[in-house]
C-alpha cells in the first residue's frame, strides 16, 4: 500500500483526469440522494407501502 | 469509467448490508411495528374505511390535509408475511445502495485530499459520520416513532430531518476539512443550527387517539422502539462501514488512487496501481 504523501495541491498537468474522476464520484452521491429520497421521502401511496417499515425502522418522517 | 465501478461496487456493498439489516430489523423492530399496528386500526378518531381494509394503509389522523392521498382510490400495499419481507428487503437494500455511494464519494474526496487511512478504517470513519448525520442527530429532534402515533405536518418533519442531516454533515465535513482552530467553533455552530430552528413538534399527546389500555401499551412500545431503531442503525453504519471500506479496497481505490497519482506534482509513483 503505498499511502499517498499529504500534499493536496494539484498541478493543471493531468488534473483533468482528476476532475472527471471527481465529477464521477458527485454524480454516484447525486443518484444516492434520489434513491435515499424515493425510499425515505417520496410521497407516493406506493412507495411510502412498499418501504414503510424501514422508513419507520430508520426514522424517516413517515406520515 | 470510475461510475461504473462505483455503481456496482455500491450495488455489491448494498446487497451485503441491506440482508444483514433485513435480518436485524426482523428481530429487533419489526415485531414492535406489527403489535402497534394491531392498536392502530383501534384508534378512535380514524378514519374507518382505510384501516379496516389494509391495517398497515395509515389513518392520517391529525394532518387533515392528506386525506385526498389515503381517503378515495385503493392503494396497493404488500400483503402481510413474506410479500412486506420481500418489500422491506428490497427497500433496505436501496436505501443501503443510497448510503454507499455517498460513502464511496466521501471516501474518494478524502483520497483526492491525500488521506493516508487504509480503506477499513476511513470507511469505518465516514460511517461515524453517517451514523451522526443520517441517524442521531435528526433523531434527537424527531424521535422514532411507531405506527399510530400523531404528530406534526409531515411536510415540516421531513424538512426538519432534511436541515438536521444536512447540518450534522457539514458539522461533519468542518471538522475533516478545515485546517482553522475555529473548525470546532463552526462544527458546534452546524451541530445548534436545527435545534435552534426547532423540530416541529404538536402540543397534544401523540397518542391522544387512543384508549387507557391501548395508550400505556403504545407508551411502552414506542419507548421500546426508540432503543430498536438505535441498534439498528448502529448496526447498520458498522456494516455499511465495513463493506464499503472492502469494496472500496477492492474496487475502486486502485483506480482512484491511479488517476490522482498521475495529476501530483511529485513522483509519488502509482507502482502497481493500474487497474
Amino acid at each position: 500500500m503505498n499511502a499517498s504523501s499529504v500534499t493536496s495541491t494539484t498541478l493543471p498537468t493531468s488534473t483533468s483526469a482528476s476532475r472527471s474522476v471527481l465529477l464521477q464520484l458527485a454524480a454516484g452521491a447525486a443518484l444516492g440522494m434520489v434513491l435515499l429520497y424515493g425510499v425515505a421521502f417520496a410521497e407516493s401511496p406506493l412507495m411510502h407501502n412498499a418501504a414503510h417499515d424501514v422508513r419507520h425502522v430508520t426514522v424517516k418522517p413517515c406520515h | 469509467m470510475i461510475f461504473q465501478r462505483l455503481i456496482w461496487a455500491g450495488l455489491a456493498a448494498a446487497v451485503v448490508v441491506g440482508s444483514v439489516q433485513s435480518g436485524v430489523q426482523q428481530w429487533q423492530a419489526v415485531p414492535i411495528i406489527l403489535a402497534a399496528e394491531v392498536y392502530e386500526g383501534q384508534k378512535i378518531e380514524a378514519p374507518a374505511a382505510p384501516v379496516a381494509a389494509a391495517p398497515h394503509v395509515h389513518a392520517e389522523g391529525l394532518a387533515t390535509e392528506q386525506a385526498h392521498e389515503h381517503g378515495a382510490a385503493e392503494e396497493w400495499a404488500p400483503a402481510d408475511g413474506a410479500e412486506r419481507m420481500f418489500w422491506t428487503w428490497t427497500a433496505n437494500v436501496l436505501h443501503a445502495f443510497s448510503m454507499a455511494l455517498l460513502v464511496f464519494a466521501v471516501m474518494g474526496v478524502c483520497l483526492w485530499r491525500g488521506t493516508a487511512l487504509r480503506s477499513l478504517p476511513l470507511g469505518l470513519l465516514v460511517a461515524v459520520a453517517g451514523w451522526l448525520s443520517f441517524h442521531f442527530w435528526p433523531s434527537l429532534g424527531l424521535h422514532a416513532e411507531i405506527p399510530g402515533m400523531d404528530a406534526a405536518r409531515l411536510g415540516s418533519r421531513q424538512g426538519w430531518w432534511v436541515l438536521a442531516a444536512g447540518s450534522a454533515a457539514l458539522a461533519c465535513t468542518s471538522l475533516a476539512g478545515l485546517r482553522s482552530p475555529l473548525r470546532w467553533a463552526a462544527a458546534v455552530a452546524w451541530l445548534a443550527l436545527p435545534f435552534v430552528v426547532g423540530a416541529p413538534h404538536i402540543t397534544a399527546d401523540p397518542l391522544a387517539g387512543f384508549s387507557g389500555a391501548a395508550q400505556l401499551q403504545l407508551r411502552e412500545l414506542g419507548a421500546q422502539f426508540i432503543w430498536a431503531t438505535t441498534w439498528v442503525s448502529l448496526s447498520f453504519w458498522a456494516t455499511t462501514g465495513l463493506a464499503c471500506g472492502a469494496a472500496f479496497q477492492r474496487w475502486l481505490r486502485p483506480v482512484l488512487a491511479a488517476t490522482f497519482e498521475r495529476a501530483k506534482p511529485v513522483t509519488a509513483a502509482s507502482a502497481g496501481l493500474t487497474s
